[in-house]
């Protein structure tokens, strides 16, 4: 993949709002609280759309200019670490101190690898422009 | 006594030889003021500047950030000497020498001839190599089409150090100054009428050669030093050359009808008095080969109905003429092409892509350990893993499959398309051919609104040493173009082994040494000499990033960075000035290969165990050596690192890729010509955004382009399979846009249907 920086923000955004309401409401209806799980989504794509941008300045240092899945997936880990450290050392509104590491392990890592999928995949079924637009609709 | 200069230098994406020659300081740099202006990152401003000094011609480097190249050796300042090459960023330099006496005048090598249409005001330029020959034949320095000109109809040459107009025994006459004439001198001011064209000789004196003369030609190579060993003709892709043996014949018979050139918006009441069949359609792709299959994939999946399609080429399978090139460059249907996973000719969505398939055909037969290969290639390429890259049978398998559902043979005609005119009913008309050898001539006229070209590469590139090598000794054995047949060379090394003298240092370059790799594990008796113009240390670099290079071979897994397909170098190129534009393409392509782990092995392996070298140099002539009896291509001048000035070889294989000049093109030529059409940066098609001609518009009429002839608009990778996607889907859209009948838009929900339709193998 090959994502602009607006490409990178829009498609975070529509993913996360599609895929990652999807998976955090059933992570919610699991564990009977919807509160928590949607902080966390929203730190995701807050903290995200900044990353985005050093993402974008580690790609154009790449020749192709590109991002693979192994790419996507290390900023999913990093982004993840930096998430758990902020809310283990700092603390985060909405998200209580004594969070359960698996759960917020399985949830982050969930939305992360159905998005990596879809991304890399059957996305291009619903938006066949989407792949030449560097990942933006607007 | 003096001497003068010629330098020459190739563009190093296209290939198109330029040349100055003149006097001096000759400048060169990044501004325009300079006397040789290059568009590239790694070019400065004030890059260099060549003086005479006395005899002798000295290059100095104007405080430049990347220096003059000598033999890959920095220089600030040096003696150029005959022969010699120097590399300034991308572009390599050949310094030509020549001494010229004073008395008598030497003879001149060429000619720019300024010539127009009789009711047409503006003129056209074309620098023509002596002795200049002017007809209706493409076989001319200088073709003009039209039934009033013959096909040898006139010449102008240099004779006895005067320049002579000599009449070719024409139909209707040549006149000169008003005068009819057979052959007489050229005076300064002249005027020559041939048929209904006007043209003027610029004749300056030779030895002669001032400040104003300096002048940059881009002189296309004739079609005769071109060839495409795939066919018989030298025009693939639907073109042929125009039919002029009947020209005395009644002119209703006369086919393309010489009614063509007469108009610039033809009446369509004056196509109907024409005995030829006239048809129509609605949407009509001229070429026939990918571009065309991946367009009309498009139109029939936005619901057009392949009856209201025509296609015109001259091969009945899209993938015929790739596959025979892929072939004879030694692709062999198990090996795999340059192309991503993901650009899919029989797949608009790019899902499941190539990859995939094939995963998924390896779990079928338990093959665990292949699709765990892929995979990884998949999730980590390029960094973790080698690029992944389809196997070439799997495309043309999966074309072959996708050309049954869409009905590829209803909508897919044999022809040659010999004209493109605008019609008056906002419509064109596609004059072809359908003769086929030994069979009656059948020729025919189809109207359509929407009309797409595709043609693709006219020919493949042939070095001119190794043509004028052929041509003299008609060896066609031993010297040979990487993309004719030549399996003989390499049956032949097996059993007697011997020297192979590879040149080009692209994608075919390394599948060629690759062969000869494999071969020398049957006889080890087998040595490569791969000759290269100049050595390269440093590869390309654009803004932080930089092109991997080794052994004097750049690498990039594909031949454009992948952002030019659909990142923000696709975007950064739509939104450029066009010396920028220039610029960014230089920057970006030029000869490069695959960086696959085994090409790249392989060739250590080479340089370690002795049997694959490089030499550095330009060539001068190629011969065959009266002692040893094999090929001997005899550099000339200096030459660099450890060479000999003459290298003996048992074959040559010239891998130095295709040719996509217009002037090369007989059909784009035409129509370049009767409607002026501009050109890009790279002397091609200038084509929109959405991939249009603008200036072929009439009225709701649209004209498309696509493929290699449009390379230097404003999207750079535009003879990939994907580069074909992205400019089917930026027409459709414009299509769509224009409300032209019978397409839907590609929404989401027709996109979603559609792809159904495709997985389940029904029609669209």
């Amino acid at each position: 993949m090959t994502p602009t920086l607006r490409g990178r923000w829009q498609t975070r955004l529509v993913l996360l709002l599609t895929i990652g309401v999807g998976v955090t409401a059933f992570f919610g209806m699991i564990y009977q609280d919807f509160g928590v799980g949607f902080s966390i989504l929203g730190y995701i794509l807050i903290f995200g759309l900044v990353w985005d941008v050093w993402y974008n300045f580690l790609q154009s240092l790449r020749w192709d200019h590109d991002w693979s899945p192994a790419l996507y997936l290390a900023a999913g880990i990093w982004e993840t670490v930096i998430l758990w450290v902020l809310i283990q050392f700092l603390g985060l509104p909405g998200i209580p101190d004594n969070l359960n590491a698996f759960i917020f392990l399985f949830h982050f890592g969930s939305i992360w690898v159905i998005t990596m999928f879809i991304m890399f995949g059957p996305l291009r079924i619903l938006f066949p422009r989407w792949r030449f637009r560097g990942g933006q609709w607007l | 006594m003096s001497r003068t200069l010629r330098l020459s230098w190739e563009d190093p994406i296209t290939g198109d030889q330029r040349e100055i020659s003149g006097s001096f300081p000759i400048t060169i740099g990044r501004d325009a003021p300079n006397t040789i202006s290059l568009h590239s990152s790694t070019v400065s401003r004030q890059h260099a500047r060549l003086d005479a000094e006395g005899e002798r011609i000295v290059i100095r480097d104007l405080g430049s950030t990347n220096g003059i190249l000598i033999n890959g050796q920095q220089v600030t300042q040096a003696y150029l000497q005959d022969g010699e090459l120097f590399q300034i960023g991308p572009f390599i330099f050949s310094v030509l020498l020549e001494t010229v006496p004073t008395t008598p005048l030497p003879a001149p090598e060429s000619v720019v001839i300024r010539w127009r249409k009789s009711d047409e005001t503006t003129y056209q330029f074309i620098t023509a190599q002596l002795p200049a020959t002017i007809g209706r034949s493409s076989e001319n320095a200088l073709t003009l089409f039209s039934s009033k000109v013959s096909r040898h109809h006139a010449t102008i040459d240099w004779e006895n150090g005067e320049w002579v107009l000599i009449d070719q025994n024409s139909t209707n006459g040549t006149l000169l100054n008003g005068e009819p004439c057979t052959r007489v001198p050229i005076p300064h001011e002249n005027e020559i009428q041939i048929g209904d064209f006007v043209l003027h000789a610029a004749l300056p004196d030779p030895g002669e050669v001032s400040e104003d003369d300096l002048t940059i030609v881009d002189y296309r190579p004739s079609p005769a030093r071109t060839t495409d060993p795939g066919q018989t003709a030298i025009y693939p892709a639907g073109v042929e050359e125009a039919d002029v043996s009947r020209e005395t014949k009644e002119q209703t018979r006369v086919f393309p009808p010489p009614i063509l050139d007469q108009f610039q918006i033809l009446p369509i009441a004056e196509l109907k008095k024409l005995s030829f069949p006239l048809e129509q359609t609605s949407y009509l792709s001229i070429g026939g080969g990918i571009g065309s299959f991946v367009w009309v994939d498009h139109l029939v999946i936005c619901g057009v109905k392949p009856k209201d399609i025509v296609a015109i080429g001259v091969e009945p399978k899209p993938y015929t003429r790739l596959q025979r090139l892929a072939l004879n460059s030694q692709i062999l249907p198990e090996e795999r092409l340059r192309s991503n996973s993901e650009a899919c000719p029989d797949n608009m969505w790019g899902w499941p892509g190539y990859a995939v398939r094939e995963m998924w055909r390896e779990l079928k037969r338990g093959n665990l350990q292949q699709v765990a290969r892929i995979g990884w290639q998949l999730f980590g390429e390029p960094d973790l893993a080698e690029t992944y890259t389809p196997v070439s049978s799997d495309v043309f398998n999966a074309i072959e499959r996708e050309a049954a559902r869409i009905g590829w043979d209803h909508i897919w005609r044999f022809g040659r398309v010999r004209a493109i005119r605008k019609t008056d009913d906002e419509r064109y008309v596609i004059a072809y051919s359908q003769t086929r050898p030994g069979e009656g001539r059948v020729h025919k006229l189809i109207l359509t609104p929407y009309l797409h070209l595709a043609v693709g590469y006219p020919a493949v590139r042939f070095l001119h040493d190794l043509q004028r090598y052929r041509e003299e000794t008609h060896d066609f054995k031993s010297v040979v173009n990487a993309y004719e047949a030549h399996d003989h060379i390499y049956k032949h090394l097996r059993l007697h082994g011997g020297t192979v003298l590879v040149r080009g240092r692209g994608i075919v370059a390394s599948r060629v040494i690759q062969r000869l790799y494999e071969t020398r594990k049957i006889n080890a008796d087998i040595t490569v000499i791969h000759l290269m113009q100049t050595p390269t240390f440093k590869g390309s670099h654009f803004g932080r990033a930089k092109r991997m290079t080794r052994h004097h071979w750049e690498y990039q897994p594909f031949s454009w960075p992948k952002a030019a397909w659909g990142g923000d170098l696709r975007m950064l190129l739509e939104h450029v000035t066009e010396d920028e534009r220039d610029q960014l393409l230089n920057d970006w392509g030029g000869t490069t290969s695959s960086n696959r782990r085994n090409w790249i092995e392989m060739i250590d392996a080479g340089v370690k165990e002795g049997w694959y070298k490089t030499r550095f140099g330009h060539v001068e002539r190629v011969q065959r050596d009266e002692t040893t009896g094999k090929l001997d291509t005899v550099i000339r001048g200096r030459t660099s690192l450890e060479g000999s000035t003459e290298l003996l070889a048992d074959f040559i294989i010239d891998a130095t890729g295709f040719v996509a000049n217009l002037g090369s093109n007989p059909l784009l030529k035409d129509l370049v010509t009767h409607y002026h059409l501009p050109r890009n940066v790279k002397d091609r098609l200038n084509v929109s955004t959405d991939f249009e001609i603008p200036e072929m518009q009439n009225g709701q009429g649209r004209v498309f382009a696509s493929g290699a002839t449009t390379l230097g608009s404003a999207f750079a990778p535009v003879d990939s399979f994907l580069g074909l996607q992205y400019a089917a889907f930026c027409s459709l859209d414009l299509l769509a846009r224009l409300k032209a009948p019978g397409i839907r838009s590609l929404n989401i929900s027709r996109s979603i249907s559609q792809w159904f339709r495709w997985a389940r193998g029904v029609e669209p």
